[in-house]
């Protein structure tokens, strides 16, 4: 009837999941660079959008 | 080694490297230029009683073809249109819309002006003055929606063009300029004044919000400001906020706030006073200052009727100032 549930052992109930060991974090990490390269990408201004802007100067190098 | 560019659009005066944005999002500095970014890229197209512009003295009762681009160079926390001011060009959805198709669709469907909107159309400045150019000489009136965060140079540019334009003066305090809206006040007034003797026509709008700008004093201090400095023939409108973007702890302005600052700005000498965002009654007519006919009717955004004649109220025969045909 209580299967799923965390078990009550020693008084104590289990609040939270085990921690990530560290291989875990360094897998976990991996997986997030390794695929992220298929999210889809920031979509930028087309070309024709860009148009030399009135009004500015230009200074010096630095 | 890079050339900087320094913008000289707005009173930010940003310098950028090459690849920098300003902090208006739609400028970017490219091989010691200055590129905008969002030329013939508006994210908003959309038919627009002129009303609710609000501009109510300009051919009243029309429709106006309204657009805008993603940016702004301000950072107002209580942003009604913050999903497009507050964003950058490359996360909006654009159209491809260059000047000459706005003023084709915009004859098309019957508009009489052109609005440049929502956002600030100060930033995306070359497509403004561009298309408004298109638009003057096929007969459209030109209506600028703005927060006036502008140097004056552009703006003598941008004023031969422009027949009218709504100017938001978010408060008569530097400091709510500085720490809500991310800019300072001292510019947009010498822009809003330097648009009135530049011949635009200026409406102004103040957005009252609860605990920050709406005490009696700062509403005072602003009508003072319009008359002694703009005259009392310059209308102004007081917006009544609602929660929105940052400012989602802030209630609805009360009923009673508004009607308060209305009553602050007549007896104060205004002799155009309206408020907008509030459940209709008379506060959207326009009334003859002198015999109090009522000149204009409208339900919220629509016009109900115009009895003016030639500009003046038929029973006194006072001249109404604005652009009525």
């Amino acid at each position: 009837m209580n299967a799923g549930l965390p078990k009550n052992e020693g008084g104590k109930m289990a609040t939270h999941p085990p921690r990530r060991s560290f291989l875990g974090r360094i897998l976990a990490g991996w997986a997030v660079l390794a695929f992220g390269r298929f999210l889809p990408k920031r979509r930028r201004p087309s070309p024709g959008a860009h148009r030399e802007a009135m009004f500015y100067t230009r200074g010096e190098d630095r | 080694m890079s050339v900087t560019v320094k913008c000289t659009l707005c009173p930010h005066e940003c310098r950028l490297d090459d690849y920098q944005v300003g902090r208006c999002r739609s400028r970017m500095a490219l091989e010691g230029k200055l590129q905008t970014l969002v030329h013939g890229k508006p994210c908003s197209v959309h038919v627009d009683p002129v009303e609710k512009k609000p501009i109510f003295h300009l051919l009243p009762g029309t429709g106006a073809f309204s657009l805008a681009t993603a940016g702004c160079n301000l950072t107002c926390s209580f942003c009604q249109n913050w999903s497009i001011s507050q964003a950058s060009p490359e996360t909006t959805r654009n159209l491809d819309l260059p000047p000459a198709e706005v003023v084709r669709l915009a004859r098309e469907r019957g508009c009489r002006s052109i609005a440049y909107t929502y956002s600030e159309p100060s930033v995306w400045y070359e497509y403004m003055l561009e298309t408004a150019t298109l638009a003057r000489q096929a007969g459209l009136r030109n209506i600028w929606v703005t927060a006036a965060y502008i140097n004056p140079e552009p703006l003598r540019r941008l004023a031969p063009v422009m027949d009218a334009a709504n100017i938001d003066i978010k408060a008569m305090d530097d400091r709510f300029y500085r720490e809500v809206c991310g800019g300072t006040l001292k510019p947009v007034l010498a822009a809003t004044e330097l648009a009135v003797k530049l011949g635009i026509w200026v409406e102004l709008t103040n957005l009252l919000v609860p605990t920050l700008n709406d005490r009696p004093e700062t509403i005072r201090a602003l009508a003072r400001w319009v008359k002694s400095t703009l005259g009392p023939n310059i209308p102004l409108h007081f917006s009544r906020f609602y929660p929105a973007y940052r400012m989602q702890n802030l209630p609805p302005t009360p009923l009673a706030t508004v009607a308060g600052a209305k009553s602050i700005a007549l007896a104060e000498g205004l002799r155009y006073v309206y408020t907008g965002n509030v459940p209709h009654d008379d506060n959207a007519n326009t009334r003859c200052p002198s015999c109090r006919e009522l000149l204009i009717g409208r339900q919220g955004f629509t016009m109900t009727g115009n009895a003016l004649r030639a500009g003046r109220c038929p029973r006194c025969n006072l001249a109404i100032p604005g652009v009525w045909s």
